[in-house]
């Protein structure tokens, strides 16, 4: 069960994270904060430190709710996670894992065991911004993570990776804005261009928590702050680090 | 009968052998087969903090927390933390500072308050709040807390 | 109270005042560490859930899944045979006498017989050897329902046609409470500006800690007891004696560690209360009956949401001539204080300004939802709300400086207000001003960067009432042989500290330290009757009795000591521990020696009493006509807030308080309780709000019925209370409350910071993000959803 929890660096340069670590345990680990602050500031924005000490990584990934946090973040880091069997061991991405509400892809006899973090460029970085009432601890109204890449020049989007909390039955990847800003500036029409593209492709409910129609105003801020936000940071930064 | 699981638990610095059903969660184990009723049940859905105990130092929501998880590891009450009847310096600077109204709260932000100045000594009021917000307060405000919380890092915070 | 502030002027002319008046005391005036805080830190305060008696039951609660119906039967028999359960009962069980808080107003019974008439409203409960058996019976006790026709609005309940709740009730009409002082009409004849708005608020629970908790025990000699939570034992005490048709020397009500109240379940007996002791009946064991939080919020017991129609007339200074107020309550299935709700939301439109001609019409309605009553600021915090958000849209339309409308109407001292009431202290100016100050309003309203703003307001409240029912308070001291004082009231500490300034009172009477006071709970076998803790009471009234019970005891000592010494008893001072003779002193004795000397030597035992009834002043509640409280309070604060105009999101950066509580008998207490009443009030206003849909509470949580969190109040430096210190001649040592005014003018500050910063007025509670967020939109003029993009599926 050791390997259930704690980190292994890989060849390939990435980071293997068993599914049994803490959400603590994420947050307060150095490589993660340096090189993935996207998924660390996810765990930081979930509830507080009682809470972060005993849910899990896995748990949050396994419960395959739509407003659970770490998926987004972990989506736009295009991370993998392996569910393993007595029969062996798959790795899926992330943003395969969830089929509906409450499931996921993972057999009656798999164990979800792990979390595989690609590697880093340089001229990348990633934000996590959630929308909820209170200061801390509410459920995630709507969230958005970025995580971009930019090109030799610094300040054109090579790669950008959108994913959404709380704007679908399951966490999503929102591909249309990502199109709308591959290979261009941040510039504010393309920040524009992109929210709007999320609304389109989201599907948020109308619950007697939110409406519908307020999570769209929420998708629309937080996709440009996000991604504006990211981008700053990938310009700074080598890694991702917060 | 078939449900029991004999688990050692170390509470205080006490061992206990009990034979519990394994869905029972810590708080439970903590209250009614321990009888140790100074850890309290609230809203049971880990919002308020009012279960919270330290497991190796770190706090966490015992109404959230399997028992058998807890077994072979080092639990703290809010009982572990006087001497005998003596208060603890985190105590006293709640009681002076008027951090206490109801009560009901506090023994959770005591708890929390050790584990968080056992890691950081000096936080800032910003570092504070981060460490309490798993913690409903409804009679004080809050800000006799903070006060509280400062005033016992100011006295604990090692000299020199 | 010493703060760090930005005008060292405020701060001087607090700390004189304060200063002179601590330095002729000992005890009162000093901050005080709460007397029991010790205990509680440590974890060794026992609450009512931590009570264990041997052969203990415990008991579960069934309650009803529907909005309105009646009980066509229910069948028990399979419930219990479960092994493990020891008794089930229903409403039969118990003799049919409704029971409730005023005489108008019985219409609560222990569990339902024929008719439910809200979702979760309590039919069965169930006594097991746990609770895990108790919870697993429920589910076997079968109920059919006819279900009825269903109303949740208050208006449309008043409706021809609407579905009645009660029979008693034509119209679903509770509570019709209508007066008039003035000439109304004239008033706003002659005004040359009127106004009219309307407010709404939504349903706030009381969202105390520590869940209701009882332990019921019916003895073999029929005597009743009942371990518990209660802010007023006796109401619950007169209450069980009633609904179980037993006299009230059979019952006995002992009150346990309070964990936070607010009023509500804990100041009544509850149903569990009365199946805790007739389940201990049937089975001869006691019987310990806790609420889920789930339940907590499902239950009745909450703030009344109301809609507020004020219209208000003033002269072109914006000197209010005249103000009519209609008031809908949605007061839920049962009556609660019915009336006195409704009677106490227009008196309170007579404080803090003048208000020279006033009309007011509140109806209390009865709606298929959980009941509401009386929770901290009682319906003051609404019309507040109400009022001084309107007086800053009447100071915008007339350009008058928003703190000069407010200096233009305040109550001063000596004014005698249209319903009758008295105002004695009162420096309301003196507030206003002091927040000015403290809050750099001049230097920031107006100025502000975008989306940050600041507001102003404030509000009043009353130190206990005179009520027709039991209005007095009455002390009793015990002068033990070792020094200690031994003082019992039928007030309870609910956390707000009267344990603690209580005995600050009798200590600095008897000159002795306030640890040598043992301040008791509450038991109805052996301490004075009381109406309880609301209403602001216990420090005035209470606290007037405790003054007079430890004068009483010193006068008795002094005799004692005279007789003792030898010298007339007027030739005695008494210093701290001790009695001196003023002609020779060198002629002394302790307060220990005399105690034992008087109790040894002469049989004489130093029992005091002391009472307090603020007068025989009488309100005729029929015309709302009288002076309600021996003392009122203004208060004023200012708030600063940060609104994210993409989102909606209300940060409060920053709060200023001043409230005249006369002399703040123990500082650090008072600081605690008008900071929590500001904080509750901060969660009233922005965050709370229970959900209802077709009368079913969709958030008994505490995770989606959100109450303020530590990182929701502002930095330490920019979060500030002053008090205004006066010296109010009624009250103990020249004090008055200090536990609900604070909060009361703080939604309205909000709603009025909001409008600076955003330009859009919120007239809904709660002022969630979500409507503000469409309130901008709406007056940029934006239409996002319809022509922008499509949605993916429907």
């Amino acid at each position: 069960m050791s390997e259930l929890s704690g980190e292994r660096i890989l060849a390939d340069g990435g980071l293997a994270i068993g599914a049994m670590t803490t959400l603590q345990g994420l947050l307060s680990s150095p490589i993660v904060r340096k090189n993935y602050g996207v998924l660390a500031e996810a765990a930081a924005s979930i509830g507080g430190p009682e809470l972060r000490n005993v849910a899990t990584v896995g748990g949050n990934i396994a419960g395959a709710l739509p407003c659970a946090d770490l998926p987004p973040a972990l989506i736009s880091l295009g991370a993998t996670v392996g569910l393993k069997s007595s029969n062996g061991e798959r790795f899926v991405p992330v943003e395969d894992v969830f089929i509906q509400f409450g499931k996921t892809v993972a057999r009656p006899d798999e164990l979800l065991t792990t979390i595989r973090l690609p590697s880093v460029s340089s001229r990348s970085g990633g934000r996590y911004f959630k929308f909820h009432d209170r200061q801390s601890m509410d459920m995630t109204t709507v969230g958005v993570s970025a995580f971009v890449t930019l090109d030799k020049t610094n300040h054109v989007f090579r790669d950008v990776k959108i994913a959404l909390s709380g704007s679908a039955p399951v966490p999503m990847r929102a591909k249309k804005a990502e199109a709308a800003l591959r290979g261009r500036s941040c510039t504010d029409d393309a920040l524009e261009e992109a929210a709007l593209a999320v609304c389109e492709e989201a599907d948020p409910r109308t619950s007697w928590r939110a409406s519908r129609e307020f999570r769209f105003e929420l998708l629309r801020s937080l996709t440009k702050r996000s991604v504006r936000s990211a981008h700053q940071k990938a310009s700074l930064a080598i890694g991702d680090a917060p | 009968m078939k449900h029991l699981l004999p688990i050692s638990l170390h509470v205080n610095g006490e061992t206990h052998h009990v034979r519990i059903p394994p869905w029972r969660t810590l708080l439970e184990v903590l209250r009614e087969t321990l009888a140790l009723t100074e850890t309290k049940r609230s809203c049971q859905e880990g919002q308020c903090g009012r279960c919270t105990v330290l497991i190796d130092g770190k706090p966490i929501n015992s109404c959230l927390y399997l028992a058998i998880e807890a077994a072979g590891k080092d639990v703290q009450t809010i009982e572990g933390l006087a001497n005998s009847g003596v208060l603890d310096q985190i105590q006293k600077s709640f009681l002076e500072k008027g951090g206490v109204q109801c009560g009901f709260c506090t023994p959770g932000f005591v708890l929390a308050t050790k584990s968080l100045l056992s890691e950081n000594p000096s936080p800032s009021e910003d570092e504070i709040r981060a460490a309490m917000v798993g913690h409903l307060c409804r009679c004080t405000g809050y800000v006799q807390i903070v006060e509280a919380i400062q005033d016992a890092a100011g006295h604990l915070k090692p000299q020199g | 109270m010493l703060l760090a502030t930005s005008s060292p002027r405020a701060n001087n002319r607090a700390n004189n005042m304060h200063d002179h008046l601590r330095n002729e005391y000992d005890v009162v005036g000093q901050p005080t560490p709460k007397k029991d805080g010790a205990l509680k830190a440590l974890g060794h305060a026992e609450y009512a859930d931590d009570i264990s008696m041997p052969g203990m039951l415990h008991g579960k609660l069934l309650r009803n899944p529907h909005p309105h119906a009646r009980i066509v039967r229910i069948d028990t028999s399979r419930a219990e045979m479960l092994p493990g359960v020891r008794a089930v009962i229903t409403g039969k069980e118990f003799p049919g006498i409704k029971y409730g808080n005023l005489p108008q107003t019985r219409d609560y019974l222990p569990l339902a017989i024929d008719t439910v008439r809200y979702i979760g409203e309590e039919v069965a409960a169930v006594a097991a050897i746990d609770e895990d058996t108790a919870e697993e019976a429920l589910d076997l006790i079968e109920v059919e329902y006819e279900l009825l026709p269903a109303v949740f609005d208050p208006e449309e309940a008043m409706r021809p046609g609407a579905p009645l709740l009660h029979d008693s009730a034509p119209s679903n009409i509770c509570a019709q409470v209508a007066f008039e002082f003035g000439n109304v009409d004239e008033a706003f004849f002659s005004a040359s500006y009127i106004r009219e708005d309307t407010f709404d608020t939504q349903p706030v629970k009381q969202g105390m800690l520590e869940p209701h908790a009882c332990i019921g025990l019916w003895d073999s000699t029929g005597k009743i007891s009942l371990w518990s939570c209660k802010m007023s034992p006796y109401v619950v005490w007169r209450q069980l004696a009633m609904g179980l048709g037993v006299e009230l020397a059979n019952v006995r009500v002992v009150q346990t560690v309070v964990g936070g109240g607010f009023s509500g379940g804990k100041q009544e007996a509850m149903p569990m209360d009365f199946c805790a002791v007739m389940l201990s009946k049937k089975t001869r064991r006691p019987v310990k009956i806790v609420h889920t939080m789930d339940e907590v919020l499902t239950i009745g017991h909450m703030r009344h949401p109301m809609k507020v129609w004020l219209r208000t007339g003033t002269d072109k200074d914006g000197r209010i001539l005249a103000q009519h107020c209609k008031l809908i309550a949605n007061g839920g299935a049962y009556s609660s204080i019915g009336g006195f709700s409704m009677y106490l939301a227009g008196a309170m439109l007579n404080i803090p300004y003048r208000v020279p001609n006033i009309r007011y019409e509140g109806k209390r309605v009865y709606t298929n939802n959980g009941f509401c009553g009386a929770l901290r600021g009682h319906t003051n915090t609404q019309i507040c709300f109400a009022r001084d958000s309107q007086l800053e849209l009447i100071a915008a339309d007339l350009s008058i400086d928003p703190i000069d409308i407010r200096h233009r109407n305040a109550l001063q001292p000596g004014d005698v207000t249209p319903n009758g009431f008295r105002i004695g202290t009162f420096a309301f100016d003196e507030c206003i001003e002091r927040v000015v100050e403290l809050s750099g309003w001049r230097n920031k309203r107006g100025k502000l960067a975008k989306y940050r703003g600041i507001g102003f307001g404030c509000g009043s409240h009353i130190s206990g009432a005179r009520l027709m029912g039991h209005s007095a308070s009455a002390a009793e001291i015990r002068l033990q042989e070792d020094g200690t004082v031994h003082l019992t009231t039928g007030s309870t500490d609910v956390g707000q500290g009267a344990d603690t300034v209580l005995s600050m009172i009798a200590a600095e009477v008897l000159g002795v330290e306030v640890d040598a006071v043992r301040f008791a709970r509450v038991d109805s076998d052996s301490t004075p009757v009381d109406p309880g803790t609301f209403g602001s009471r216990v420090t005035f009234f209470t606290g007037n009795a405790v003054k007079r019970a430890a004068e009483d005891a010193r006068r008795q000592l002094a005799e004692i000591a005279a007789q003792r010494m030898k010298v007339g008893a007027d030739d005695l001072v008494f210093r701290p521990g001790e009695i001196i003779n003023r002609r020779d002193d060198r002629q002394r004795i302790s307060l220990k020696e005399a105690i034992r000397w008087g109790a040894f030597q002469t049989g004489r035992l130093v029992i005091s009493h002391g009472t307090y009834s603020a007068s025989d002043e009488k309100i005729d509640f029929r015309t709302g006509y009288g002076n309600l409280s021996p003392a009122y309070n203004p208060s004023a604060c200012a708030v600063e807030v940060e609104v994210d105009p993409e989102t909606g999101q209300v940060k409060i950066v920053g709060f200023w308080g001043a409230d005249d509580s006369g002399f703040p008998l123990n500082p650090l207490g008072v600081k605690g309780q008008v900071i929590g009443a500001t904080v509750m009030s901060f969660g009233h206003a922005l965050y709370e709000g229970l959900i209802r849909i077709d009368g079913k509470v969709m958030n008994p949580s505490f995770r989606d019925y959100k109450m303020p969190l530590i990182t929701d109040i502002p930095k330490l430096a920019d979060f500030q209370h002053s008090n205004v210190v006066t010296w109010e001649s009624e009250g103990p040592f020249g004090a008055k409350e200090a536990g609900q005014g604070a909060g009361t003018g703080v939604i309205a500050a909000l709603a009025n910071a909001i409008y600076d910063a955003t330009g859009v007025r919120m007239q809904s509670l709660p002022m969630s993000p979500d409507r503000i967020r469409f309130a901008l939109k709406e007056r940029e003029g934006k239409k996002y959803a319809e022509k922008e993009f499509s949605p993916a599926t429907e």
